[in-house]
């Protein structure tokens, strides 16, 4: 017997060794397969998890991204319309211009950009777990991508909607802009194309026609201002229809010594101040009668008037009612206006100060005041441009 | 092939493969799926060759006893009849007859002994045998139960259980594909990436 027996396995007991490596193996194979299977669910979910999280944060910096863009979209019809319609306005093309200055500040400010976030589809998860998860987070992904198309589509089916409303909303103020100031047959686009009033002045007076309408003192503005061209036009084409130029009534009026393009007197603090120009419902604006003192502010209106009136009558007179055009002409144009003319001085300061003044309480206020006097009247005046009085 | 012993594929067709999943759903899964060695499943079989060298040398040793046993019986048996044909010189014939005939009685129970106590060793071989089988079935039962509760666990970490996901899952596919198909109708020339996917 050798030796060594205590070292050397029978076949049996070689074999029992193998048998409990075979056991050792299948517990280690085990665990390891539970380990690989719970590390890797671990794994996935956090994935998952974390996809959840970026789409969020993707989806809500598009969301806020929009909804800049609605904003901005917003503005830009706002002001291309308002744009495109005073373009097209007066011209006869309101509505078309409204449409389309809505349309084209739509599209500045991105209103035909597609709305759309960035999620690749590549780079959600993938795994071997949780595959209702990921579905649910492909569906999600899908249904967000969906949104954000129906999104545009809304947008672009917004926008035709907007071009139609804009065009019946820019008929419409087209509309008001045609309509007639009172009785005077001018309109807001009449004054517009005359020049009388500027594109601004235009679309506040649109604007503020279509949500309330103009205030009584704006309108009083304007039927002096369409008062003004009527005279302009009847004077301009009586001329005309005579042969006889408006350099002859230039000429006349510097003969007399008015100013010869507005036939003011030369007393009259526009032609003094340089603004013969400036309209008279902006010059008569109660800042300005505030800022200029009052008599100024009547006698020029006098003086404006005498001369309107004045070449109103010298045409007249010319169409028959007289032989004597220029010494009537003179004569209304004299400091010292006839009835006539304060008439139409005592309407317009009716306007101005609201109340019902004659020719005759003018000249007692004028004196007055410069008198000094302290009246009632005169009193009521100076609270009215000036404030109140105490003491 | 040892009895019983089932690859991780056979596993999961058999444990899959009725309940409507097919094998490219849990394909995959094999991973997470440990083997059950098959050495194990030689063991719950009785005429393994383990069991056989385990007889083998158990007879051996018993054998082994048993002629030890004989050779002293023998050798008493001997010792007793030189011891007898003395003492008949001494002490009378009947003397060492009986002396003689005692050890001989001797002699046979304890070769009765001898043979008993080998014919339990047989038994107690193949009772061993037989439990170590038993044992064996059980141990090979166990990581049976374990793999079949471990691929249960991945069968519904993976949702191969869940027909409404699979179903889902291929609806969603198809939607996509569908809302991909009419995203290039409308915007055609755009590339893929640019829709997301």
């Amino acid at each position: 017997m050798s030796t060594r027996t205590t070292t050397t396995f029978s076949p049996y007991q070689q074999s029992l060794l193998g048998v409990s490596a075979a056991k050792a193996r299948a517990i280690t194979e085990f665990s390891q397969a539970q380990t690989k299977t719970g590390v890797t669910a671990l794994y996935e979910m956090n994935e998952i998890e974390r996809a959840v999280r970026e789409i969020n944060k993707e989806v809500k910096e598009e969301q806020e991204k929009a909804r800049r863009r609605q904003g901005k979209i917003g503005i830009g019809r706002l002001i291309g319309s308002a744009l495109g319609f005073a373009i097209g306005g007066p011209a006869g093309s309101a509505a078309l211009g409204t449409a389309l200055g809505g349309l084209a500040g739509t599209a500045a400010a991105g209103g035909f950009k597609r709305y759309k976030v960035g999620i690749n589809k590549d780079k959600l998860p993938t795994g071997y777990f949780y595959g209702g998860e990921r579905q649910d987070l492909r569906q999600r992904v899908v249904d967000i991508e969906r949104a954000f198309k129906q999104l545009t589509k809304d947008q672009r089916t917004g926008i035709v909607k907007n071009l139609a409303m804009d065009y019946l909303t820019g008929r419409g103020l087209g509309k008001l802009g045609a309509k007639e100031i009172g009785t005077t047959g001018q309109s807001l686009d009449s004054l517009l194309q005359a020049g009388e009033i500027t594109k601004g002045e235009y679309l506040a007076d649109i604007f503020k026609s279509a949500v309330g309408g103009l205030s009584d003192e704006r309108v009083t503005q304007l039927s002096g201002i369409a008062d003004t061209i009527n005279k302009e036009a009847i004077t301009t084409s009586a001329y005309a229809n005579v042969g006889v130029g408006r350099d002859i009534l230039e000429k006349g009026r510097e003969t007399v010594g008015l100013d010869p393009s507005s036939g003011l007197a030369l007393s009259d603090p526009r032609v003094q101040l340089g603004t013969q120009d400036m309209k008279v419902g902006e010059f008569y604006k109660p800042s300005n009668v505030m800022k200029d003192g009052l008599f100024p502010t009547v006698t020029a209106q006098r003086n404006l008037l005498n001369a309107t009136m004045a070449e109103d009558l010298a045409m007249r007179d010319r169409f028959g009612r007289g032989s004597s055009g220029m010494d009537l002409y003179n004569q209304l144009t004299n400091p010292a206006a006839p009835t006539l003319v304060d008439q139409k001085a005592e309407d317009v300061l009716d306007a101005i100060l609201g109340e019902d003044f004659t020719p005759d309480k003018i000249d007692d206020i004028s004196f007055n005041f410069n008198s000094g006097v302290n009246t009632n009247k005169r009193n009521s005046l100076f609270q009215q441009t000036v404030g109140p009085m105490y003491g | 092939m040892a009895n019983g012993y089932q690859s991780n594929q056979d596993f999961l067709q058999s444990l899959f493969g009725p309940l409507g999943v097919g094998s490219d759903a849990y394909s995959d899964y094999a991973q997470f799926i440990p083997e059950v060695p098959e050495e194990l499943y030689l063991l719950t079989d009785p005429t393994a060759n383990i069991y056989q060298q385990l007889r083998e040398e158990r007879q051996a040793r018993l054998s082994t006893q048993l002629g030890e046993s004989y050779s002293g019986i023998q050798q008493s048996l001997f010792e007793t009849q030189r011891q007898a044909r003395g003492m008949q010189g001494r002490a009378g014939f009947v003397t060492g007859a009986d002396l003689a005939g005692d050890a001989s009685r001797r002699a046979a129970m304890v070769g009765e002994k001898a043979s008993s106590a080998f014919s339990r060793g047989l038994y107690d071989i193949e009772q061993d045998i037989v439990e170590q089988v038993g044992a064996e079935q059980k141990y090979v039962a166990g990581l049976e139960a374990q793999r079949r509760s471990d691929a249960l666990k991945v069968a519904e970490l993976a949702d191969l259980f869940d027909e409404s996901a699979r179903n889902r899952d291929n609806r969603y596919r198809n939607m996509y594909d569908n809302l991909l198909m009419n995203y290039q109708d409308n915007y055609g020339g755009r590339s893929r990436d640019e829709f997301g996917g």
